[in-house]
């Protein structure tokens, strides 16, 4: 099938942004204490009515995404065992998001970084939406999916992202827009690669072994893993 | 047809259709770069030119949408040859019909500061040098489309409107909600693109027919009615499975009728239209004719998202003008935003619509700086600016870079003012300010400076200003000075309105000077010049008297219907004066547990440990009426900080209480810098630090962290940003004569960036050290690539700060 399409995908806005997970990105070790729990949630509201959560998505066959370069390392692999197919995703949240998060940040530097975590936090709530839609998707073809795996990962180098925008057409469809450096903006942004398959597949994850942060994760160093807790 | 008949035409004329669909149908690769073509396959490319032709089209677009730099990185060819190559292929194919070649450009593909990484005028020079090579390869016209972030659309409209000569035709694309991926509305990108002197506006692609008309029909009704309209809409929404788009020719056909009763100039399709769609669109707009029935405009001030008619009373904030404040004028000199910022969110919170910026000030170079502030601005606020210079080079590089439609303050009635200032408002799109004032000064009685006034909105609509954009002011005297002539200005003001029909704004404030309760006169004259036709009032929005008495007059003049503004202001407050009486009570009583603490400083620092900032700040300003400004640091602050520091590195305490105990340090710092500002003093700085966010990145929440604990540490911090240049660093650390640069870059591919930076910095032989920070930095590579020092987080910067400046 080579490279299909890219397609919108409709996705609903959250209700409410995932405060738990937030505090957790903002650096809280457990439950967040009072006087956190109420800065995030000052912070959750503009900063949701800011977003405007856009995706869209393609079908490829392996091969040709490996011929098209944007498939490398070796952990990206791992992950499509027994796919033949994968889809591409790309998540954002929109200019607005980043606009807020500068707003907040204006002489308060707490609201500045709770802001920032809440952002990533409906990040990946936007993704979680994206992948639900995924799945239902691949339900009604009798496909089966791995979960996300997403440039950085791993040894999944970000230096695909270009690539994964051009083939997604994530400027002219999300706003999305990738830097020389291969940086997303705006900045709340996800890439993913789902591999499809005609029977049940987990995907492998990439583990600690190749992470770039491996010699100073917090979550290492307290015997976790970051999809762990 | 010849491009200078382009607008006269008696009928609708047809655009072209999807260029794209075409190519892939063709056989395409997605990811290919469709622009290689013009050169390798350009019969291919003219084919398909000559089918749009042959369906009647009479404005085709060149195959160059994504010939520019960003796109075509990697590529083997530059764009000046793919422009060149599909210029030539357009023409050919048009030659026979008689139809005209239009550049086609589209986005650069990156995103434009503040929310990506792109320059202003580097994007301004990246669309000059597409523009000059159309126009060296013959392009009839440049069509601008596909734009969604209205900076871009400017930075595009300057860059044709300074390289060329050429008709622009400029279209956006629009989600369901009728806004951008940006958030900007229909309405403020017809009026900025208008402004800039687009000489047709339209809407293409992301959506099909049906859904883009009411856009359609929004975008005429803000725009006078013989303004040239077009659409361009895809062939319906795409299918879900992927396989293209949902609607055949025929009901696109049927779908674009309505569309005859907007008067369009033009019409035509986008993604998945081709030439069958085109050429049915013959028969829906035969004899349709071009524009509308004239009907008033209204006064319109905008960003991309704000959108403000100017109809009745209109609060302007006042603040961000440092005349008479110290403080003000020593974060200009400085170059301290965030000072300048906060002032602008608390008058967006406070309710102001329209945000005055005035910088001038002794010892600041005001284009520079108006410059830095209407950007860092426009960052974080989304209010329409009004830009308070009476420098004309300050007032051209704020507008240059305003994202929206702004308002000049101000001309006056002199020639060579207006000759100089009223062009630049006509360039850049902007609203005019006129002070019926001349070279005697103001004159007392109101018939002369009505007579002013006519002069200003004579020599206005001569350099091609709307008339709904020429507002008058008619002076503020003060009454301790000139009580007589008080009532002259409202006067003045009521006769502008009714026999000028110009809108009118005051700087209110200015009544009241040496007077004591200030606010009482500032409300009452507010209200008597409201009541003459005041639109636009220069006030402070924090006074809530006057805030008040805006609201109530909207009620009483039956502009607020059933009172609904001023109900969801004061359903659930009490009158300001009842409300301060409140708060002394409360302010008085102790606060509970101070145990930990004991002296005098011991709530401020029990505030700053529990990360309370109003509280924090308002104990500090108690404090200030007594003690020493540095001692307040020396004794209360930085220990306070100590604590909160060793707390953190025991791990009792996480990062998000270490933030916020910064944030109440940092409220109690901006008190402290008021008041040293105040007593004329400059701050005590304990040492300079640059701080930069390495060319390339765009994650700086680290390093803003690093700034504001080094700041509450009583150091000096020079923050550069983000996404620096390795050029901004060294000639920063040069001329400010610093010797501690900080560095941060958060991604693996943005750290070949911070080592040039630090080889920058040593090739220039420059005295400094190089602390580096940041997530995927290692001790280890940190003293690779020639770091003086790693830190792992901001205490640990602080701590390197201490040490390296002998600071306790």
């Amino acid at each position: 099938m080579g490279i299909g399409a890219s397609r919108p995908l409709a996705i609903e806005k959250p209700e409410a942004i995932d405060i738990l997970q937030a505090a957790r990105y903002f650096g809280c070790h457990g439950e967040p204490d009072a006087g956190t729990l109420a800065l995030l949630e000052r912070c959750a509201g503009p900063l949701l009515a800011a977003a405007m959560p856009r995706a869209v998505w393609l079908e490829a066959d392996v091969d040709s995404l490996t011929e098209a370069g944007i498939l490398a390392g070796d952990d990206i692999f791992r992950h499509l065992e027994g796919c033949g197919h994968a889809l591409l995703l790309a998540v954002t949240l929109g200019a607005g998001v980043d606009a807020q998060i500068r707003r907040a940040g204006v002489g308060d530097i707490a609201a500045s970084v709770a802001s920032d975590a809440l952002g990533s936090a409906l990040a990946e709530q936007a993704a979680d939406a994206a992948e639900a839609e995924l799945r239902q998707w691949a339900a009604g073809e009798g496909k089966y999916l791995t979960g996300r795996f997403s440039p950085g990962y791993g040894d999944w180098p970000i230096t695909v992202q270009p690539l994964v925008a051009a083939a997604l057409d994530t400027a002219r469809r999300a706003g999305l827009c990738v830097t020389s450096t291969n940086l997303m903006t705006p900045r709340k942004s996800i890439t993913a690669l789902l591999g499809v398959s005609d029977h049940p597949v987990k995907g492998k994850l990439a583990g600690c072994g190749h992470c770039v942060l491996r010699t100073r994760c917090e979550y290492r160093k307290r015997g976790k893993t970051c999809a762990s807790e | 047809m010849q491009a200078n008949e382009l607008f006269n035409q008696p009928y609708t004329i047809l655009l072209d259709g999807g260029m794209g669909t075409m190519l892939q149908a063709a056989g395409l690769k997605l990811g290919a770069r469709p622009e290689e073509l013009n050169i390798e396959n350009p019969a291919l490319i003219e084919s398909i030119h000559a089918a749009y032709a042959a369906a009647g089209s009479r404005i085709v677009n060149a195959n160059t949408f994504g010939a520019s730099a960003h796109k075509l990185a990697g590529s083997q060819y530059t764009l000046e040859e793919l422009i060149a190559a599909g210029i030539g292929c357009c023409k050919r194919a048009c030659a026979p019909y008689g139809a005209l070649t239009a550049l086609d450009v589209g986005p650069l593909g990156e995103l434009l500061e503040p929310s990506g990484t792109l320059a202003f005028e580097d994007a301004v020079s990246e669309y000059g040098r597409i523009v000059r090579a159309g126009v060296a390869a013959g392009a009839d016209l440049i069509f601008f489309e596909t734009f969604t972030d209205l900076y871009e659309l400017k930075a595009a409209l300057l860059a044709a409107k300074e390289n060329s000569e050429l008709p622009i035709l400029a279209s956006m694309s629009f989600e369901a909600g009728g806004r951008t991926f940006t958030g900007c509305t229909v309405e403020s990108f017809a009026a900025t693109a208008r402004g800039l002197g687009a000489d047709a506006v339209g809407i293409n692609c992301s959506l099909g027919p049906k859904e883009i008309f009411p856009m359609a029909k929004r975008l005429t009704e803000a725009l006078p009615g013989d303004f040239p309209v077009f659409v361009k809409p895809n062939a319906g929404l795409p299918r879900a499975d992927g396989s293209g788009y949902d609607i055949t020719p025929q009901l696109y056909a049927m779908q674009m009728k309505p569309y005859r009763e907007l008067g369009l100039f033009a019409a035509g399709g986008c993604c998945g239209t081709t030439p069958e769609f085109i050429k049915l669109l013959n028969g829906v707009f035969e004899g349709s004719v071009p524009g509308r029935a004239a009907h008033p405009m209204p006064s319109v001030l905008c960003s991309p998202v704000n959108y403000v008619v100017v109809d009745g009373i209109t609060v302007v904030g006042e603040r961000i003008n440092p005349t008479g404040k110290k403080r003000f004028q020593q974060a200009l000199r400085e170059g301290d935003m965030n000072y300048i910022l906060e002032q602008a969110v608390s008058q967006v919170e406070a309710g102001a619509q329209v945000l005055d910026v005035n910088v001038g000030a002794p010892g600041v170079d005001e284009p520079v700086v108006m410059e830095q502030v209407v950007k860092a601005l426009q960052s974080v606020v989304s209010l329409p600016l009004q830009l308070d210079s009476s420098h004309a080079d300050a007032l051209e590089r704020g507008l240059r870079v305003y994202n929206g439609k702004p308002i000049v303050n101000s001309v006056n009635g002199e020639p060579e003012v207006l000759e100089k200032i009223l062009p630049l408002c006509k360039k850049y799109g902007a609203a005019v300010v006129g002070l019926a004032i001349d070279k005697r000064g103001i004159l007392p009685a109101a018939e002369d400076r009505v007579a002013i006034a006519r002069r200003i909105q004579d020599a206005a609509l001569a350099a091609g200003i709307p008339a709904e954009d020429i507002y008058i002011d008619c002076l503020t005297l003060t009454a301790s000075a000139q009580q007589a002539d008080v009532l002259a200005t409202v006067q003045a003001l009521a006769r502008c309105k009714q026999e000028l029909r110009v809108r009118t704004i005051l700087g209110v404030s200015n009544i009241s000077f040496g007077l004591p309760c200030r606010t009482y006169l500032n409300t009452t004259f507010l209200t008597m010049a409201m009541y003459a036709g005041l639109d636009l009032a220069i006030m402070n929005p924090s006074s809530e008297e006057m805030m008040a008495a805006v609201y109530a007059y909207n009620v009483l003049t039956n502009r607020d219907k059933q009172s609904t503004k001023y109900i969801e202001r004061y359903a659930n407050r009490v009158p300001a004066s009842t409300a301060l009486a409140k708060a002394a009570v409360q302010s008085a009583a102790p606060s509970e547990e101070e145990a930990s603490f004991s002296g005098p400083y011991a709530p401020l620092m029990k505030a700053v440990e529990k990360g309370l900032k109003g509280e924090a700040a308002a104990r500090t300003k108690a404090l200030l009426e007594e003690k020493d400004p540095l001692e307040l640091v020396d004794q209360a602050l930085i220990p306070a900080l100590d604590i909160v520091g060793v707390k953190y590195e025991k791990g009792t305490l996480f990062l998000p209480q270490l933030l916020q105990a910064a944030s109440a340090a940092q409220s109690a710092f901006d008190e402290i810098k008021t008041a040293i500002a105040k007593n004329g003093g400059s701050g005590a700085s304990k040492g300079r630090i640059v701080l930069a966010t390495v060319k390339g990145d765009v994650h700086d929440i680290g390093k803003n962290i690093v700034r504001v604990i080094l700041e509450n540490y009583g150091f000096e911090v020079i923050d550069l940003g983000r996404d620096v240049p390795i050029e901004t660093v060294v000639n920063t650390v040069r001329e400010k004569d610093v010797h501690l640069v900080g560095l941060s870059a958060l991604m693996t591919t943005t750290l070949k960036s911070m080592e040039e930076t630090i080889a920058a910095l040593h090739d220039a032989k420059l005295d400094c050290k190089i602390v580096v920070g940041g997530a995927v930095l290692t001790p280890e590579y940190a003293e690779k690539i020639g770091a003086d020092w790693y830190a792992k987080d901001a205490k640990k910067t602080a701590d390197i700060a201490k040490e390296f400046f002998g600071v306790n």
